[in-house]
């Protein structure tokens, strides 16, 4: 195999896929990456760590003779960001051995055999979702953050994708928060919903954020119920789905509230719950909320840090309602948000969940700290 | 702000034995020791028994080759922790603030003497607890606790001294060895030995920065204690726990799975009962198994939501023993442990709480034993530990002495 990179493409690919060579594994060759280059179909850069994997197409590269080789993340990764005389850098297999040449450099590494590297499939469904990459990515963010990657009861460790005739619904929930994204989707060719709504893990839906293409929609299949394959502009990533049963998360979710609480901008709410988060602490993580006519206020004490008391006005003249919040849960949600949009608040009372509604289709349910017994 | 007044320690001598003759009068002046959970060792002795060279940690084989006219008793938690709160009640009589450090040893605040004689009161402390529980314990008071400690281990047995001026400090300081420290021991008193501080004095003479240095900030704390100036207060409240955590050793080592589930059933059960006592809920959970070859296997989950429930910590726990467990390997060791612990107000509501169902036969266990007795009921799982429940001394062990501060 003989090659000619370019040096920052290279680069850029190794950046792209290397967030998946596991730190530690018992299979060494897991921590090297493979770099497939064929003449006129591209060359493919790719890692796996068994559960999620990626396939990577790398641009700029001349290659001389086709062929396979393992490159070694650390070491090669250090070469790609040192040679910045190197516009480009020949790649050749010599036996054993990975020769690397710049103009004034040469490296030799030890040559593992590509035939020991386990390929993560390509993309080949003929059946899937089309999904715009902006929605997709915007979703990830809204809702991968709720997740839970300890739960025992559950399989709360991704998100889950649930599949409509026009639509794509994303879950992530932690027993406490739910956040909920709605998605606008196209069916590709006879797309049948799977039996069980995959649940992706955490670690592959980032590594799909990171590989959108905002130019080219991403595609969406579902492989026997056990893996999800989601193809962007030059990225194939499979995942193997979280194993379990993931909760009825329609049954928790409230069918109606006693008071709507409209917010013009998420910016100001989240100013002031983050004021008053100042002083609580690990141990005391609750900020009071009161929702009277025309005014929110947050209070919030913390024995040995102190009190705060934070006011803001709404729009709001109905009764007045009172909860408790842990603030982390609804900071983390207010801030995956854009601060200019619109949010509601929908409230029953403070031992039931509260939801906050957005107008492009996402539902972050919380649920409240009690302060009964 | 408030400046801390002198500060006590009172120390039961030999308290397991002590304990033991209340109730059994009988062994009173007789070589008298008192034998672990397993009745393999000797965990306390009389002096008498120590004149015969027996030492704490003994097999029994070598005690009773030490001492064969000895008499032997297993030693029963319940009623040692009955005696130290007795203990406890008359301090609080004497002292308007007392720190329960550990079952047979408290901390006061010596501040106001009655009679304002602090030699006497040490002498009333000790004479009050021997007339009304029957423990002879010493007593000492001084500036700082580490002295009032230093000084109650110098004048053991039944002894009551106060010593407040700093020449009988220095003389008391130069008799023991740094190691009397509480708190320098094995490691610390290597990192001492090069700067030549052998003794208790050597260590208050030496440069304050050499020893923060060598001992970090909780060695300096000594230091300042040991110069007569109060640094570590009397905790009156406990300190609020960062983990709480409950098991031992099994005995007879196992590599059955039954018999492993029914080890963790019945340390839950006691977890659950100090999550309770504490009134604090479990974030996190881990359980911990120690096989006889060295190894040992751990598991790890967090809860969704904080919980003290038995039956949501018996699912959160069977993946984390999964985890630890290692086929064929014969445990001999489990400790299960609640992390992330939490106030009961504000408790954290889940979403899917009201999906599974109510653990009704927790609410049964819980009404029965409220009604009979600790534990006098059970989970049906730990069945395969008859062996266990065969010797009632089983039923308490040393970490079920509530409220200590040095665990």
């Amino acid at each position: 195999m003989k090659l000619l990179c370019d040096r920052e493409q290279l680069l850029a690919a190794f950046g792209a896929v290397g967030g998946v060579v596991p730190a530690r594994s018992p299979k060494p060759i897991l921590q090297h990456l493979k770099l497939v280059a064929a003449p006129g179909q591209g060359s493919t850069l790719m890692a796996t760590d068994l559960e999620v994997g990626i396939r990577f197409r790398v641009l700029g590269v001349k290659v001389d003779q086709p062929g396979s080789v393992i490159l070694p993340l650390q070491r090669m990764g250090q070469i790609l960001r040192t040679s910045t005389g190197d516009d480009e850098l020949a790649l050749e297999v010599d036996g054993e051995t990975l020769v690397v040449r710049g103009h004034r450099s040469e490296f030799k590494l030890p040559a593992e055999d590509p035939e020991l590297f386990p390929d993560p499939p390509d993309f080949n469904a003929e059946t899937g979702y089309r999904v715009a990459a902006e929605e997709l990515r915007r979703a990830i963010r809204r809702t991968s953050f709720a997740t839970d990657p300890d739960s025992t009861r559950y399989a709360l460790a991704g998100v889950l994708m649930e599949p409509g005739p026009e639509s794509i619904t994303l879950v992530g929930t932690d027993g406490r928060r739910m956040a909920r994204q709605i998605i606008g989707c196209e069916p590709e060719g006879a797309v049948e919903p799977p039996s069980q709504a995959p649940v992706v893990p955490v670690k592959a839906l980032r590594l799909i954020e990171r590989n959108l293409d905002d130019e080219e929609p991403a595609r969406v299949a579902v492989q026997d119920g056990t893996a999800v394959l989601v193809k962007t502009g030059r990225a194939v990533i499979y995942s193997r789905l979280v194993e379990g049963r993931f909760p009825n998360y329609k049954a928790v979710m409230p069918s109606s509230f006693e008071a709507r609480i409209p917010f013009a901008e998420v910016e100001p709410l989240l100013q002031a719950v983050e004021q008053a988060a100042i002083v609580t602490s690990k141990d005391s993580r609750g900020v009071d909320f009161q929702f009277g006519e025309g005014l929110l206020r947050l209070a919030s004490q913390t024995a040995d840090v102190g009190e705060s008391h934070i006011e803001l006005p709404i729009s709001y003249d109905g009764k007045d309602v009172a909860i408790t919040f842990d603030a982390s849960y609804l900071l983390e949600a207010l801030k995956a948000l854009d601060p200019s949009q619109p949010i509601a608040a929908e409230l029953i009372d403070h031992k039931s969940a509260a939801v906050f509604k957005t107008e492009d289709q996402y539902t972050y349910v919380v649920m409240p700290l009690n302060r009964d017994r | 702000m408030t400046r801390q007044g002198p500060i006590g320690h009172v120390d039961a001598d030999a308290f397991y034995v002590a304990a033991e003759r209340v109730r059994y009068a009988h062994l009173a002046g007789m070589p008298v020791g008192v034998l672990g959970n397993q009745g393999a060792c000797v965990i306390a002795k009389s002096y008498e028994m120590k004149s015969f060279g027996v030492g704490t940690g003994m097999p029994i084989w070598e005690a009773l080759r030490l001492c064969p006219d000895g008499l032997y008793v297993k030693r029963d938690f319940r009623w040692y922790e009955i005696l130290s709160r007795l203990m406890l009640e008359t301090m609080r009589e004497l002292s308007p603030r007392v720190e329960y450090y550990s079952i047979d040893e408290f901390f006061f605040e010596a501040a106001a003497p009655p009679g304002g004689d602090y030699q006497d009161y040490a002498v009333l402390v000790r004479d009050r607890i021997l007339e009304r529980v029957r423990v002879p314990v010493t007593v000492g008071i001084a500036r700082t606790r580490t002295l009032a400690k230093l000084i109650s281990d110098s004048a053991k047995p039944f002894g009551a001294r106060a010593i407040l001026d700093r020449a009988e400090e220095e003389s008391l300081l130069a008799a023991r060895p740094v190691t009397d420290v509480s708190g320098i021991a094995g490691r610390r008193e290597r990192r001492l030995r090069p700067w030549g501080i052998r003794s208790c004095l050597d260590l208050a003479r030496a440069d304050r920065r050499l020893i923060r240095g060598v001992l970090t900030a909780s060695g300096e704390a000594l230091w300042w204690e040991l110069n007569g100036d109060p640094v570590i207060p009397i905790h009156a409240q406990r300190m609020p726990h960062q983990v709480l955590s409950r098991g031992g050793s099994f005995g007879e080592a196992t590599d059955r799975p039954d018999v492993l589930w029914a080890w963790l059933v019945r340390n839950l059960e006691r977890l659950v009962e100090e999550l309770r006592f504490h009134r604090v809920l479990a974030g996190r959970v881990a359980v911990w198994v120690g096989y006889r070859d060295g190894h040992a296997g751990e598991g790890r989950a967090t809860l969704e939501v904080p919980t003290d429930r038995f039956d949501v910590l018996l699912d959160a726990f069977r993946p984390c023993l999964r985890r630890a467990w290692v086929p064929k390997a014969m445990a001999a060791r489990m400790h299960l442990f609640a992390e992330d612990l939490r106030p009961h107000r504000p408790r954290q509501l889940g979403l899917f709480d009201g999906l599974g169902a109510d653990d009704a036969a927790t609410a049964v266990k819980q009404t029965i034993n409220d009604r009979h007795g600790r534990f006098a009921i059970r989970s049906a799982a730990t069945l395969p530990l008859g062996a266990v429940y065969d010797d009632r001394a089983n039923g308490y062990d040393i970490c079920d002495v509530r409220g200590k501060t040095c665990f």
